[in-house]
């Protein structure tokens, strides 16, 4: 990557990790959502990292992921932090995984829903372990796994209908000349 | 990148899939015994209070000693954390828990509150005679 290009693709790190950041902002307003269980959320900032996994790279999907996880620590403490950092960088890793594959056979809604299962279970293992409570994963774990398919069918549908003009942010800011 | 569909026939297959799992997780909830419940409050990995739920007559609140504070309120059969002092209220809005393996966790006060149920007339003798 040349010097041009390295630069242009921190820029639009930047702007997708602002979009990311204020996305989980907009999401962390609305109260409990009836039906689901305390603390989900639809995870609409997992859009942005899902577009960058798929067609930027992976230091560029790390970034933002760590970018979000730093957001959540600064405003909302230590244990924010840490479930954010290992539910992204689970879900991050699993999007470059099948966004990046060449015989992947899913579609925008298995994706989604599969990053936001391995989202959800890595913020689950965060809280067993600190809490001390495996029986977190019974008690509690059905439930976030039924709300990851449903949130994460919401996510790969709206990326789907987005990435036209996430494409044309891409390319408004990379030129490859 | 490479051209992805909307819904390909797998994600049919990975929702069954999610959905199926999700459902034998909570057989053991429905088939959980309400009979008597025993509710166990940790602080930091260790048991501060256990209370037998179906034992509590009237409306008994606790006060955890822990950072944020965290309070629980007890009534008959029923157990709930009722305030916290953090930012998300996460162990407040799971409310009311009033069945077999029911939890409330508050992570940034490592406050674990679970509920417990054994059937009546098993484990437990009522009465020991010689």
């Amino acid at each position: 990557m040349n010097k041009k290009l390295l630069t242009q693709n921190i820029a639009l790190v930047g702007i997708l990790s602002a979009q990311a950041i204020a996305l989980s902002y907009l999401e962390s307003l609305i109260p409990v959502i009836p039906g689901f269980p305390p603390g989900a959320k639809p995870g609409l900032s997992n859009i942005v990292t899902m577009f960058s996994a798929g067609t930027l790279g992976i230091w560029q999907t790390l970034y933002i992921t760590l970018a979000k996880a730093v957001f959540a620590g600064v405003t909302r403490g230590l244990t924010a932090f840490l479930t954010s950092l290992t539910g992204g960088l689970l879900s991050t890793a699993v999007a470059l995984l099948l966004l990046r594959s060449k015989n992947n056979k899913l579609g925008y809604v298995g994706i989604g829903i599969i990053c936001a299962v391995c989202h959800n279970i890595g913020q689950l293992c965060v809280a067993c372990v600190l809490s001390g409570t495996p029986e977190l994963f019974t008690s509690y774990g059905p439930f976030l796994l039924l709300a990851a398919g449903a949130t994460g069918f919401l996510t790969g549908t709206i990326l789907k209908y987005i990435m036209p003009a996430l494409e044309k942010q891409k390319k408004f800011i990379i030129k490859s000349n | 990148m490479k051209k992805i569909k909307l819904f390909s026939r797998y994600d049919l297959l990975v929702l069954i899939a999610i959905s199926a799992i999700a459902t034998i997780l909570l057989l053991p909830n429905v088939f959980g015994n309400n009979d008597s419940l025993t509710a166990t409050i940790t602080v930091d990995g260790k048991v501060v209070e256990t209370v037998e739920l179906n034992r509590i007559s009237g409306v008994r609140e606790m006060s955890l000693q822990c950072t944020p504070a965290v309070k629980v309120r007890m009534e008959t059969g029923k157990i709930c954390v009722i305030d916290a002092d953090c930012e998300d209220k996460l162990c407040v809005n799971c409310g009311w828990l009033d069945s077999d393996g029911a939890m409330a966790v508050c992570l940034p006060a490592k406050v674990v509150v679970s509920v417990d149920g054994t059937k009546a007339d098993s484990k437990v003798p009522d009465v020991i005679t010689y």
